[in-house]
């Protein structure tokens, strides 16, 4: 009977004492709330009398003001964890305070739950209060939606999580240790440390693994650490976001979903914890380092482990990515300044520096193990290869190959700009193509005599490409891979991989676009810009057009010539949503379907350069140090007309890229020409491999014979 | 009565509690003394149910302390380094307590603060370290609880309100089941007010008996007896605690009836020899100094 009655009166008693808390809070919230949304909507609704607003944008304004989306709000709730939990638990670090609380006719666990509740109440209360307030003013207002309420309700329910797990992070911090200093840095731990083993993991994998690859979409347990820290599960609900630019992102929609289940369960499960925690903590652990015994030589040697390993590939990858030694200093290093620095504040005693060597020799000791897994890549990470009875698909992803298409990915609202390997690896399903299997052969090849970009030339290099590759299992895994390939020696492999249906789709989303779902169209040939401005059905005319061109192109196409242009689809990013985005796509000479349908809509579009608007070529070979650095480094002007006609003819146009024509990277052409209107223009151009036109390379062989003489 | 069995506390590597076993009488004062890092405010932490034991019992009243409300109604603890909520006044103390404890007595607490000339109202914080003091102990005493645990409370008290605590201390063990349990090095506070007092030795209990056994138990004599070869009988045939020379003037202090000593001595045909009062300081002296703590060592 008595404790019944004593819970709620000991939750008021707490909040009256930490009322502090409470008028802070209501102050800044009230600022960032109701008052923020109230001038947002005058503001605004100034600016929509005006007609340089519309109401959407309003609405836009006020769900970032009231959302979850608003930064002001979750800093604050973050700080209000930290500041509940340390001011309602704080006393457990105070041996008078133990006294008093843990004398009184209490049981621990009522004292427990008062403090606990009283620490939530005081965030919940004034943050309720004005979210309500800043709805109450969009009612009276009139600029009330769906949207907005649903906008609100999220805020609440997102802050409220993510207060809880802050919260009961920063109470397990306090439950552990016994000192304020101590239990701050817990807390940090807390919050940084799976993070941090996964990006050390990362970094040790990228040193040693050359066919490592950092699926940015996470599939691998590892990727799963980064969702035991309260700041990255925070951060993977926000939308857009990749964690902290580390490559654990998923799809914003998909982590959103994953981070809050994730963090509704961290929550039921550091709630269970600290309970236990508190039941287990005695209250002479008040004025130590840390509340147990026993758990200080094992976080003693997992922080020393983390820091020791980050020590070592700091040193390693920044000061010399070419040498060992320095990550071993580095782990040398690290393993010194953790051990010191984990006995003085366990012990606050400089003298101790040294001690509690067996827990030094076991962090020590797993140091080296993991150090030496990676080093000697135990697991056999670079040599694997799936059984092929196990492979359900494959997809692979080509970085020479279309490197200027950009990709838009629906799921996260985002644009892929470096290749697309995800988009690339998720659409494409490879099936009986023994023809890829090859080009992997080629990659574990090249990987295992150690042909990488440190160990080949520039020149050499240009041949190479990097190429992701997805394997999917039966069993449902997905495991990817990098590898090294040269494209010109398994160009008969391509050119059956790029001829398959599955392939191109997945190449080119353009593909499976709707050709209604199109807006504008845009042209860039050799001189010109041109603006389609064609009906709908001719512009569906000439996206299907398109389509046709590039579902018949092949290697051997794209061997032969490089793109003379560009086309650009406006397309509907996602259906319903109204925001279109321009993707470029390469246009070729042999897109005879295109080019008829443009020449029927009335664009007549150049292919090439004239050998006869040629005014003067210059070319310059790039690798020569003569002429870079000598007086001719600007190249050595042709404007012969035999000599102009033979360099065109050795050459392509590289404005664009030039995929998979076999080129010499070593010069650079630059073409002077006029277009239709009189008007001086350049293009980029390179020789096809061998076929550098002899009075060059003898104009090459004088003028370094001349810089010898001389 | 608060029955302790073979209590035992360990810090790290410091044993600070080494199987204690004792027993507090109802209805008495019991003093606790020590030397410095005895265990006295371990041992009454663990008492009021702040610390677990390691190994042991603490039976109050019949019922575990440690995590037994039932138990802890009956006690307040009053630890050496008092906490008053910050900015809080005496009435929001009260208030506090008067939440916690079921029996507390509000008005008794303000007639208290009236007559100890302390506010109700002004901040604690802003209090003298002997008024916090005040503050503690009349909260303590009107929880009314029945055991009341003193860590070195009369610490910081002047020799009035010292009196005056004590005759508080008095007419409560008369006017209900009250029983004051005082940890203290000051032996001469607790002489006038102590029942039974226990000496803690280095985590030990050296002995736990009344007062007036132990006064009655141990004896101060200077004598002058004829010759050495006496003198040396008699401190064989005496239970001895202490003996000190001056010239031919011996001092002893040893365990015994006032009249088997003076008995002894007679034998030896003494010269001179009377008996001298002996306070608790020095018996406690004495026999720490039995068990290994000589204060000669400690003083330079």
């Amino acid at each position: 009977m008595t404790s019944k009655i004593s819970f709620s009166k000991m939750t008021v008693s707490d909040i009256k004492r930490r009322v502090w808390i409470f008028a802070i809070l209501a102050l800044i919230l009230i600022l960032l709330m109701p008052v923020a949304t109230i001038i947002i909507i005058d503001r605004d609704l100034a600016d929509i009398a005006k007609g340089s607003l519309k109401m959407v944008e309003l609405t836009a304004d006020l769900i970032r003001c009231v959302g979850y989306h608003n930064g002001g709000i979750s800093f604050v709730t973050i700080c209000a964890a930290i500041v509940c939990a340390f001011s309602g638990f704080g006393y457990l670090y105070s041996r008078k305070k133990v006294d008093v609380f843990h004398s009184i006719p209490v049981k621990r666990e009522k004292l427990f739950f008062a403090q606990y509740a009283s620490g939530v109440l005081l965030f919940m209360i004034p943050f309720l209060v004005c979210e309500v307030l800043a709805i109450l003013a969009c009612i009276t207002k009139g600029v009330i939606t769906a949207g907005l309420l649903k906008a609100a309700l999220l805020s609440v329910s997102d802050n409220f999580l993510y207060f809880l797990i802050f919260y009961n992070v920063a109470v397990i911090a306090i439950m552990l240790t016994g000192k304020m200093l101590v239990g701050a840095l817990g807390m940090l731990v807390f919050w940084v440390y799976f993070p941090m083993m996964y990006a050390i993991f990362q970094g040790y994998a990228r040193w040693y693994f050359n066919t490592y690859y950092s699926s940015p979409w996470g599939s691998r347990w590892i990727d799963w650490l980064v969702c035991l820290s309260p700041v990255t599960l925070y951060y993977g609900t926000q939308p857009g976001s990749s964690l902290m630019g580390m490559s654990v992102s998923m799809s914003a929609a998909q982590l959103r979903q994953i981070a809050i289940i994730i963090s509704i369960v961290a929550v039921v499960l550091t709630f269970v914890l600290l309970i236990w925690l508190y039941r287990k903590r005695g209250s002479e652990a008040a004025g130590s380092s840390m509340a147990f015994a026993k758990s200080k030589p094992v976080i003693k040697v997992l922080l020393m482990i983390a820091i020791t390993l980050g020590s070592g590939i700091c040193f390693g990858a920044l000061v010399n990515e070419e040498s060992e030694i320095w990550l071993v200093f580095g782990l040398l290093l690290g393993l010194i300044v953790a051990q010191c620095f984990i006995e003085v504040i366990y012990t606050y005693d400089i003298r101790k520096v040294f001690s509690h060597k067996k827990s030094l020799g076991i962090a020590a000791g797993c140091v080296v193990l993991i150090t030496l897994f990676y080093r000697f890549d135990l697991l056999r990470y670079d040599s694997y290869q799936p059984n092929p009875d196990n492979i359900e698909s494959v997809g692979v992803s080509i970085s020479a190959l279309d490197s200027s298409i950009s990709y838009y990915m629906e799921d996260s609202g985002n644009f892929d700009y470096n290749g697309g390997d995800k988009y690339r690896l998720e659409h494409m399903d490879l099936r009986n193509v023994p023809e890829v299997y090859e080009i992997i052969q080629q990659g574990i090849k090249n990987n295992k005599e150690n042909v990488t970009y440190e160990s080949l030339s520039e020149d050499e290099t240009a041949d190479f490409s990097s190429m992701a590759v997805c394997y999917k299992l039966k069993n449902g895994k997905e495991i990817y891979r990098n590898y090294f390939i040269n494209i010109q020696e398994i160009s008969d492999q391509l050119k059956i991989l790029y001829d398959q249906e599955e392939f191109k789709m997945a190449q080119y989303p353009i593909l499976s676009t709707k050709a209604e779902n199109s807006g504008e169209i845009e042209v860039y040939d050799i001189n010109d810009h041109h603006a389609i401005k064609g009906s709908d059905e001719d512009n569906r005319k000439l996206i299907e057009a398109y389509q046709a061109d590039l579902m018949n192109l092949t290697y051997q196409d794209m061997k032969e010539n490089t793109p003379f242009g560009q086309i650009i689809f406006q397309t509907e990013l996602s259906e319903g949503s109204g925001y279109k985005y321009g993707i470029y796509y390469p246009l070729y000479s042999v897109y005879e379907k295109t080019l008829k349908q443009l020449k029927d809509m009335g664009y007549e579009i150049q292919t090439e350069i004239k050998i006869s608007d040629v005014t003067r070529i210059r070319v310059l070979l790039n690798a020569a140090e003569y002429w870079e650095n000598g007086e001719n480094n600007e190249g050595k002007d042709y404007s012969a007309p035999e000599e102009i006609k033979e360099i065109m003819d050795a050459s392509v146009l590289s404005d664009m890229e030039v995929n998979a024509v076999d080129v010499d990277w070593e010069w650079l052409i630059t073409v002077f020409y006029h277009d239709q209107y009189g008007h001086e223009k350049t293009s980029s151009c390179m020789f096809r491999r061998g076929k550098v036109p002899v009075f060059i390379t003898q104009d090459l062989d004088k003028a370094v014979k001349a810089d010898i003489e001389s | 009565m608060i029955e302790i069995s073979k209590v035992r506390k360990v810090f790290d590597d410091i044993e600070a509690v080494q199987n204690i076993s004792a027993t507090i009488q109802e209805g008495a004062v019991f003093g606790l003394v020590g030397t410095n890092g005895a265990g006295k405010s371990t041992f009454l932490r663990m008492l009021a149910g702040v610390l677990k034991p390691d190994e042991g019992t603490i039976i109050l009243d019949g019922e575990e302390v440690f995590e037994n409300g039932k138990a802890k109604e009956k006690l307040f603890f009053i630890p050496d380094e008092q906490y008053f909520f910050p900015n809080a006044s005496a009435k929001d103390m009260m208030d506090y307590y008067a939440m916690v404890y079921r029996e507390f007595d509000k008005d008794k607490f303000k007639e208290y603060m009236r007559r100890f000339n302390l506010s109700m109202e002004r901040k604690i914080h802003t209090f003298s370290k002997g008024m916090k003091r005040q503050v503690s102990v009349l909260l303590g005493i009107c929880a009314n609880t029945k055991y009341l645990f003193c860590d070195e409370t009369f610490d910081g008290l002047d020799p009035v309100m010292r009196q005056a605590v004590k005759s508080i201390f008095v007419a409560e063990m008369m006017n209900r089941a009250f029983t004051p349990v005082i940890a203290s090095h000051n032996l001469r506070e607790l002489e006038d007010i102590c029942d039974h007092v226990g000496l803690l030795h280095q985590g030990g209990v050296l002995f736990s008996k009344d007062l007036e056994d132990i006064k009655t138990g141990v004896h101060k004599i200077q004598c002058v007896l004829p010759d050495t070869a006496d003198e040396e009988q008699l401190l064989k045939e005496l239970d001895m605690l202490q003996c000190t020379r001056n010239g031919s003037l011996l001092t002893l202090t040893a365990r015994g009836t006032k009249m088997e000593i003076t008995q002894r001595i007679e034998q030896r045909n003494p010269v001179f020899w009377e008996v001298l009062p002996l306070t608790l300081e020095e018996i406690f002296i004495s026999e720490t100094e039995v068990a290994g703590y000589d204060i000669k060592n400690l003083v330079f």
